[in-house]
């Protein structure tokens, strides 16, 4: 093993050591000694550890009764819904935020999905000059300063696809950029590939690669001239992906060789492969995060408005139809608990990771939330949101907190804050929060 | 006819608004595929989709929606178009950017779509993909390039002519020099003119020119502030909507000559091009889309109350949808509207059996329905009755919006947001059994129901004879049905009357004309733009009797269809 101790060893250069000796090495997790400091309390290079900020969803809300805990502080009980969070380990790192109330009177699924997620609406205002660009989701404000000094800006991963009863599927993530739901990765194999291949030891098939996407900038820059100002800022989009691109592709590797590579899910029949799915994506997450790879992400389990069959929870009709259907609660908390078992099973794999005194858990912030409150009266108040971790020590974890009222964008302002995003303001005039909650912050 | 048509041109959302009030409304038409015609999970606001989660256009004063000159490719629009580059037989991409859904389809709902790093990351990477899959097959690589690229003019050859056709235009002087540099450096650095070759696909195929449609167009020489589409784009736009995929080297020669400025011309190459058998590809698209025929094959039913409701059971449905329009419209060239009158069926033995048909062994074949069978046309087929019910029961609201949305073009807003739901999904969990006319009573009683409802639930409830599967059915559990139903102020039996209405209605004719204007032009017309074009092609629709072939020619040749207003700069 070239592990050089004398100095801080470049990723590259660690990289290449391993490729060029064909060592086949299996450098575990989490970030090697070497890149830490002497206290493994921070990177070599004097920064601080990393921390991160992610969000999970699941669509189509919640049963209230089986949600919220019956006690206020740390000695709450998980209800139906939240029986996963059970687990001694992770239950000290779940806050749940009850009381909020997204401040638009009902829910319709797609514009509460966007006050729950960006805290502002989308587009639903006619006549404001913004109205046709949403705001930007937490994951991506968040991306935008974590994300500067990785090698991918965030990641959006989900596991259902499914949509609207027989409408197809749904691959969209729950983030939002541009005033677009940002494209989700489905596939375990895929990601893994992205986050740890995604580099280039051969230098002419790196320099030739950039000489192609030099190529098509050129393109993407003389077809900008022609274009009416609409079109030429898609193609500044365009244009910005290349260059993220290139970016990556000079950037230097990943520190931890890259774990065993994943092998997709199959459908089993006409079901999805919910757990298996969510649970290889999240390994692969956690890896990636440990590895520092990428300090953002966002997960969405089931999409607005999905009649994802959870089968695997002894169901056999779409999440959505049984939520309209009073007689089918029980199967309604089964469904949702099912999809809390996948955020504990990420939450799991964080904090079996070990980093400098903790954990990688203890320096993530995720916010979990939903589309709707109640699915079945698409209430909004006294919304689902669930935070998970610690920001490195800024946020309180474990407790129960009954808000009374306040507006659910002070969740995300919170979490962003405590990650060390210099935001003020989450979301907009009407739907946003410049104050954090107190209650939640250590 | 030109008034009723004139008159519903101007607004096709009929007037129906949720009251604020609570309402008891069952969610029949909530969240269903076919009470949505907004983009499938994605807002894209601005762009006339509906922010509800039921609704078509629920915004129809919305802004106008800015034509966009870059449309993106839908993913059937991409892989037809790397099938005609690369051949048949090359293994497509797994992981394209997604398509959205507006109005039923992905044309409308893609082309004005966003970019995201992390769809210019998926293209680029199925681009290098291809570019291996291309360069590590000796057999493929020879028969794309067709010369020895270690020769400079082979190479440089082959990055004309790819280029040309992946680019839909001849590459400009600039681009040339870019690209045979770029091949040229590749081959030398590697001492291998194959990745030449290599350099060239991945940077062609990752290219805005072939990811997107640009439509910049021309001042148009007759009408002052209007633009035309260049004859080279209007190859395009032909090609997309009559083959799927870009324009072949022949009609890129008649477009660069010129050609395709003049609208006759327009008419007779399209007539061409829709002899071709590529044109089944393309406009077979539209019919995909416009009826919701995938979506027909992969339903899933309530397995314990219809224990013959396989997945191989709706392949079959569908395919007999398939099958009415290859006979009807492709081969019989008869009327786009016998799909709702025909009296042809499709029938293997899985839909014998549903139909009470005699198994006929084999494959599916035609068979002629009696003149009085009350199952008619493509809206008594098992495919369209079952996808428009739930799993376990019959959704008059929802066979009642399929009608309105796809025939008649009505728009629809979402339920109010506070319904509650009164309608088990399986009528054995009714605690007294009811009629679906009793249980939807309160949509014709609340006010705050029934102005949606009442224009979509009189259809429904006039084909209660057909179960959730589509079989007939004498009575609902030993309860009588009363099959009476209303279109508008008209009143009709049963689904063969309702049919025949549909035939006379001159709303059917526009609308049609409406969906295939908006799947070939990939953009929602605008009531006070190209709404007036609209009602006038629905006349010419009349004139062709409704076939495909004799209209198309028509459209591709319009004024609406080979000009736009001119866009801020």
């Amino acid at each position: 093993m070239i592990i050089v101790r004398s100095r801080a060893l470049s990723r590259r250069r660690f990289l290449r050591g391993t490729v060029a000796g064909g060592l086949g090495c299996a450098v575990g997790l989490p970030l090697l000694d070497a890149m830490l400091d002497r206290h493994g309390t921070a990177l070599a290079t004097g920064e601080p550890l990393p921390l991160r900020l992610g969000s999970w969803m699941f669509g189509n809300g919640c049963p209230p009764e089986e949600w919220t805990p019956a006690e206020v502080g740390p000695n709450w009980t998980p209800k139906g819904c939240m029986s996963a969070f059970a687990d001694p380990i992770i239950k000290p790192y779940v806050s749940v935020i009850s009381g909020t109330d997204l401040g638009i009177g009902f829910g319709d699924h797609i514009t509460s999905r966007a006050v729950a997620f960006s805290g502002a609406t989308t587009g639903a205002q006619q006549g404001q000059a913004d109205a046709a660009t949403p705001l930007p989701s937490l994951d991506q404000l968040a991306a935008d300063v974590l994300g500067a000094s990785t090698s991918f800006r965030s990641v959006e991963l989900g596991v259902s696809k499914a949509s609207y009863m027989g409408a197809g599927n749904d691959e969209f993530s729950v983030a939002m950029r541009d005033g677009q739901l940002l494209p989700a990765e489905f596939s375990p194999l895929s990601l893994f590939n992205r986050l740890f291949l995604g580099f280039q030891p051969d230098t002419r098939v790196l320099d030739t690669r950039l000489g192609v996407i030099d190529a098509v900038r050129a393109d993407a820059q003389e077809l900008q001239a022609r274009l009416g100002a609409a079109d030429r800022q898609r193609l500044e989009a365009h244009l910005q992906g290349l260059s993220e691109l290139q970016t990556r592709l000079q950037s230097e590797p990943p520190t931890c060789s890259p774990p065993v590579a994943p092998v997709d899910p199959q459908d089993n029949g006409a079901n999805e492969p919910l757990s298996a799915r969510s649970q290889l994506l999240c390994d692969v997450l956690a890896q990636a995060l440990a590895c520092d790879l990428v300090r953002v992400f966002s997960m969405r389990f089931n999409q607005s408005i999905s009649d994802t069959v959870v089968w695997e929870a002894g169901i056999t009709e779409g999440l959505h139809t049984i939520t309209h259907d009073p007689s089918k609660r029980a199967m309604y908390v089964s469904a949702v608990a099912f999809s809390m078992e996948q955020l504990a099973y990420l939450l799991g794999a964080l904090a079996a990771i070990p980093e400098g005194e903790g954990n990688v858990l203890d320096r993530c912030a995720i916010y979990c939330s939903s589309d709707l409150a109640d699915g079945q009266t698409h209430t909004v108040s006294d919304y689902p949101v669930i935070v998970a971790g610690r920001a490195g020590g800024a946020l309180r974890s474990g407790d129960h907190i009954a808000t009374g009222g306040k507006k659910t964008s002070v969740v995300p302002l919170t979490l962003l804050q405590a990650v060390g995003v210099p935001t003020t303001m989450f979301g907009d005039a009407t739907y946003g929060s410049s104050e954090p909650l107190a209650e939640l912050l250590a | 006819m030109r008034e009723s048509r004139a008159s519903h041109a101007r607004a096709h959302a009929i007037g129906c608004v949720f009251a604020a009030a609570t309402a008891a409304c069952n969610i029949d038409m909530q969240n269903h595929p076919l009470g949505v015609a907004g983009t499938a999970g994605i807002d894209t606001a601005g762009s006339g989709a509906g922010d509800g989660d039921g609704g078509e256009d629920d915004a129809p004063e919305a802004e106008p929606a800015v034509r966009v000159q870059l449309r993106r490719l839908t993913r059937e629009q991409y892989n037809r178009s790397i099938q005609q580059l690369l051949g048949a037989d090359v293994a497509l991409p797994m992981a394209l950017p997604p398509d959205a859904v507006d109005h039923h389809f992905t044309t409308v709902g893609t082309a004005p779509l966003p970019i995201s790093s992390f769809d210019v990351e998926q293209y680029e990477a199925a681009a290098v993909a291809l570019a291996d899959a291309i360069v590590d097959d000796e057999t493929a690589r020879a028969a794309l390039v067709g010369c020895d690229p270690a020769t400079a003019a082979c190479l440089d050859g082959f990055v004309d002519s790819f280029g040309r056709l992946a680019f839909r235009r001849t590459l400009s002087a600039t681009e040339t020099q870019r690209y045979h540099d770029l091949a040229q450096a590749a081959a030398a650095r590697f001492e291998d003119p194959w990745q030449g070759v290599h350099a060239t696909l991945s940077a062609v195929l990752a290219s805005p020119n072939f990811l997107y449609i640009a439509d910049v167009g021309e001042p148009d020489p007759e009408v002052e502030g209007r633009r035309r589409y260049t004859s080279v784009e209007m190859a395009s736009r032909l090609s997309f909507f009559l083959w799927g995929h870009g324009p072949d080297a022949a009609l890129l020669d008649r477009a660069e000559a010129g050609d395709l400025d003049d609208a006759q011309t327009v008419a007779e190459i399209a007539a061409d091009m829709m002899a071709q058998p590529a044109a089944r590809d393309g406009m077979g698209r539209f019919f995909r889309e416009w009826l919701s025929i995938e979506a027909m094959s992969v339903q899933t039913k309530d397995t314990e109350v219809f224990a013959d409701a396989t997945p191989e059971l709706f392949v079959s449905m569908a395919q007999e949808i398939e099958q009415m329009v290859e006979h009807l419209v492709f081969e019989a060239d008869e009327s786009m509207l016998s799909l709702l009158d025909t009296r042809t069926a499709f029938v293997d033995d899985r839909l014998a059996a549903i139909y009470g048909m005699e198994a006929q062994g084999g494959g599916m074949v035609a068979v002629q329905r009696a003149d009085d069978d009350p199952r008619v046309g493509m809206l008594g087929t098992a495919a369209v009755l079952s996808l428009t019910s739930r799993r376990a029961r019959t959704a008059p609201t929802l066979r009642g919006i399929y009608v309105q949305q796809r025939w008649r073009c009505v728009d629809l807003p979402p339920p109010p947001p506070d319904v509650d739901v009164e309608i088990p999904d399986n009528p054995e969990d009714e605690p007294t059994p009811a009629t679906m006319r009793e249980m939807l009573e309160e949509h014709d009683t609340n006010p705050a129901c029934a102005s949606c409802h009442s224009v979509v639930d009189p259809l429904g409830l006039a084909l209660e004879h057909f179960d959730a599967m589509g079989r007939w059915r004498s009575d609902d559990r030993g309860m009588t049905i009363d099959d009476s139903g209303k279109l508008g102020d008209a009143e009709f039996h049963g689904l063969a009357e309702l049919v025949a209405l549909l035939r006379e209605d001159p709303e059917v004719e526009t609308c049609v004309t409406r969906q295939l204007y908006r799947y070939a032009t990939g953009h929602l017309e605008q009531d006070d733009q190209d709404g007036p074009a609209i009602v006038a092609l629905a006349d010419d629709f009349a004139a062709a009797e409704g076939r495909l072939s004799a209209f198309v020619p028509k459209l591709v040749s319009s004024t609406a269809f080979r000009t736009f207003a001119e866009v801020e700069p």
